[in-house]
């Protein structure tokens, strides 16, 4: 984890999994919402 | 669950002067677009409310112009301003934006309002009655649907394009974090148009309220005060 007022941090396990998943999840919501534009 | 809107309104003219002091105190024309979007964010849910008591065209016009034309638009050009740096491109893309407005601006004033507008029942949403009152020109709905584009994509992707360059340098953990949150907080209004389709309106409105929530705590994640800065990283937090 990162510490109070570093510019770098270091990323835990479950963060080290989490983050690029939550990214993930972020784009396909994009493209879905993209559609929703697209189809309404 | 529509007088939801009520809080809506409140967030999001709260956090669009949270983003003003910012602006005012730091400068900078991403800041700018992002009060004007919020404030756009906030006449859209202000006119929902209007609209829960009485029909009112001029309420309603802003409703679709604020709601449904300019909101995205307006905060996704914040990111255009943050994120690109060449000067030249994001002053046309606020020219075009800027016209592309008044535009839309000047085509919903003067759409004209069916004669359903005399049977508007304010215990239903605006957003399952609109169709049949504003009659609206296949040019406002291709300019609708350019502007939805334009600002869903330029929002939510310029937040989790700032994400993850923040993840991949491992340098400033709030603002990834807060990236992180405005792109799930500008998700929800989006996605939550499907919901009108699949005949639920009630939850758009919850949509935007958890939208701006989310987005604000997001904003305010990203501009923890930080004793390092890394200049060299743009975000949301500058």
């Amino acid at each position: 984890m990162s510490r109070p007022g570093s510019k770098k941090f270091a990323a835990s396990h479950w963060m080290e999994r989490l983050v690029p998943v939550v990214l993930v999840i972020l784009v396909i919501g994009l493209a879905v919402s993209i559609l929703i534009v697209l189809l309404s | 669950m529509h007088y939801i809107s009520i809080l809506s309104t409140i967030v999001s003219l709260t956090f669009a002067a949270a983003v003003f002091r910012r602006y005012r105190q730091r400068g900078g024309l991403h800041l700018l677009f992002w009060t004007i979007g919020l404030v756009l964010y906030g006449l859209g849910t202000l006119t929902e409310v209007i609209m829960l008591f009485t029909f009112n065209e001029l309420a309603l016009k802003i409703w679709y112009l604020s709601g449904a034309m300019l909101t995205a638009a307006w905060l996704g050009q914040g990111s255009v301003n943050l994120l690109v740096r060449k000067g030249g491109i994001a002053r046309a893309l606020n020219i075009s934006l800027l016209i592309v407005s008044l535009v839309a601006l000047l085509l919903i004033f003067f759409a004209p309002v069916t004669s359903a507008a005399a049977s508007f029942n304010p215990g239903d949403p605006v957003s399952s009655q609109y169709k049949e009152i504003l009659v609206r020109s296949g040019f406002i709905t291709f300019l609708t649907i350019i502007l939805n584009l334009y600002g869903t994509v330029t929002l939510v992707g310029g937040a989790i394009y700032s994400a993850f360059l923040f993840w991949r340098k491992k340098v400033l953990l709030n603002r990834m974090l807060g990236n992180i949150l405005i792109a799930a907080g500008a998700l929800m209004p989006a996605i939550g148009g499907s919901f009108l389709k699949a005949g639920l309106p009630d939850w758009l409105y919850l949509s935007e309220f958890l939208g701006a929530i989310v987005m604000y705590i997001g904003f305010v994640q990203a501009t923890v005060p930080q004793s390092v800065q890394a200049a060299a990283v743009v975000s949301p937090g500058d």
